[in-house]
């Protein structure tokens, strides 16, 4: 099978919502800057709700369904007709628009419009990527992480929905803070850790230009992890989880390349641990490995991730006519920019973490203001790299125009 | 100057190398030297030549037919079809036919890149 021009998603379907996803985790960092919103607490309050949504459903959701649209074919070796592409990608950035602000509006008609579009563009994504991964053979470890993801996202949501209801006057659930927890660890350890170390098993190794991890060790991995979800025992998927991520560390460890992109993917593999370790430990709070796995461990992860793949899409589409002569991809990246972004994103992670864990909003503003920088940074790299692209498009089209004439 | 001038400045001319290299004169190449030549065709995510990356399995020179067997770093490379393209436009130039075929079994993996190839990447 080979891929041809017609079988590959065209670079907009992935390119976008990666850069929505950068977009968003630039609004996430603005929210968490407002006065009150860091302030020692639970999540269910309104700003730092929008904050926490603009982060997993916009940054993260968003660089998950804009990757998928190219890797799903890479885990099931098949083509995927991506056709409802177009149609998911904008859905689910309209929606999640709209239940951001319905979010401080409970019971809104715009808050229940976008909770719909939003589930109605998970759905038609996962209608079409599923058919792909449960017909395909081989690499079996990656999509056990795949599917388990999947699942594991229709339960979160199905969690989401029964909160939701509750904001809306009709509860559903005797204990909401129990609701949540299900809510958050179905979604963001299952479903966004599934893809994270699913898809992570065959793009580090590419990017990193090191031998694939183990399949018998990811597989034990995915078998742990999943089990400790379906059952609900946050031991068992917090070592599975570990153990998955490890894998990874080490095909970084071992790789023949480095750079900023990989040093990012690896500190955020490094933050997704140090995470299921606080989630481990008693007296620790939920709220604060949660903290910990979204801000140093799964966004930074899908920060350096993005910086490989744009600039590849963008080149590709840039050059796609004529190999031979066409500059280096490098040509669309700026090192010293991608450090800062990696500095910014860590420090101000951590900051942030400091502030919330002392009580100190303050210094948690701080965290959120260096944050905030970060994501402005990776827009930054991102938009930079696409407007390279297209002024070598518009160069090479318009040599070729000159030839015709 | 003007915001058009400012743009059509910023875009500025064409500067790759439009001349593409001409086609070879006397016997078409033997196998050796399609080898040779596939080694100026590079991969542009990692830098280095597909020869090097362990991309291209077997070559086959049978008369003016040249059958190449290669792999891609994976079936749905995004310039996948650039470097196909680019390998038949190599063969072509070498005096020969192309027949290439792809095959992902096994799939590649980057152990497949020569030493010399690693050292290039780092």
């Amino acid at each position: 099978m080979i891929a041809s021009r017609d079988t590959l998603a065209p670079p907009a379907r992935v390119i976008g919502p990666l850069l929505a996803g950068a977009l968003f985790e630039a609004v996430a960092a603005g929210i968490a800057l407002l006065p009150g919103t860091l302030e020692p607490g639970w999540y269910g309050r309104g700003a730092l709700l929008r904050a926490v949504h603009a982060l997993t459903l916009g940054a993260l959701a968003l660089s998950i369904t804009g990757a998928g649209w190219q890797l799903v074919p890479v885990i099931a070796v098949r083509p995927l007709s991506a056709r409802h592409a177009p149609m998911v990608n904008a859905s689910l950035i309209v929606g999640i628009l709209a239940l951001l602000t319905g979010f401080g509006l409970p019971g809104s008609a715009l808050g229940h419009l976008g909770a719909g579009l939003v589930v109605g563009a998970l759905a038609l994504r996962s209608l079409t990527v599923l058919p792909a991964l449960v017909r395909a053979s081989g690499r079996r470890a990656a999509r056990a992480w795949v599917l388990g993801g999947e699942l594991a996202l229709w339960a979160g949501l199905g969690w989401g929905l029964a909160l939701w209801s509750g904001r809306s006057g009709h509860p559903l659930l005797a204990d909401p803070v129990a609701g949540i927890a299900r809510h958050a660890s179905l979604l963001l350890v299952g479903w966004v850790g599934g893809w994270i170390i699913g898809t992570g098993s065959l793009l580090l190794p590419m990017f990193a230009v090191a031998g694939e991890p183990d399949p018998r060790w990811m597989g034990g991995a995915a078998l742990c992890w999943g089990a400790g979800l379906a059952l609900g025992l946050p031991a068992l998927w917090a070592i599975g989880l570990v153990a998955g991520a490890l894998g990874l560390v080490a095909v970084l460890a071992r790789g023949a390349r480095r750079g900023p992109a990989l040093a990012q993917a690896g500190l955020g593999l490094l933050g997704v641990l140090v995470a299921c370790a606080l989630a481990a430990i008693p007296g620790v709070s939920g709220e604060t490995a949660l903290t910990v796995g979204l801000v140093l461990g799964a966004a930074p992860l899908l920060r350096g991730v993005a910086q490989r793949i744009v600039p590849f899409f963008a080149w590709t589409w840039a050059h796609g006519d004529r190999l031979r002569g066409a500059p280096p991809i490098s040509t669309l990246t700026q090192t010293g920019w991608q450090w800062a972004q990696l500095a910014l994103g860590l420090a101000g992670g951590a900051v942030l973490i400091l502030g919330r864990l002392s009580g100190r909003e303050s210094l948690a503003r701080l965290g959120a203001l260096l944050w905030l920088a970060a994501a402005l940074t990776q827009l930054r790299i991102l938009t930079r790299a696409l407007l390279i692209a297209i002024r070598d498009r518009i160069r090479g089209q318009a040599l070729a125009g000159t030839e015709r004439t | 100057m003007s915001l058009l001038e400012r743009l059509k400045s910023w875009i500025g001319p064409e500067t790759r190398p439009q001349e593409t290299p001409s086609a070879r004169e006397g016997p078409p190449a033997d196998r050796d030297e399609l080898l040779d030549a596939l080694r100026l065709v590079i991969d542009p995510e990692l830098g280095i030549d597909i020869v090097s990356m362990g991309l291209v399995r077997r070559i086959t020179i049978e008369g003016a037919l040249a059958r190449v067997e290669m792999t891609l770093t994976t079936p749905g490379c995004p310039v996948g079809p650039m470097l196909v393209s680019e390998v038949e436009e190599t063969v072509r130039r070498c005096g020969l036919e192309p027949d290439l075929t792809l095959s992902f079994d096994p799939p590649w993996s980057p152990a497949d890149i020569s030493p010399e190839g690693r050292e290039r990447v780092r």
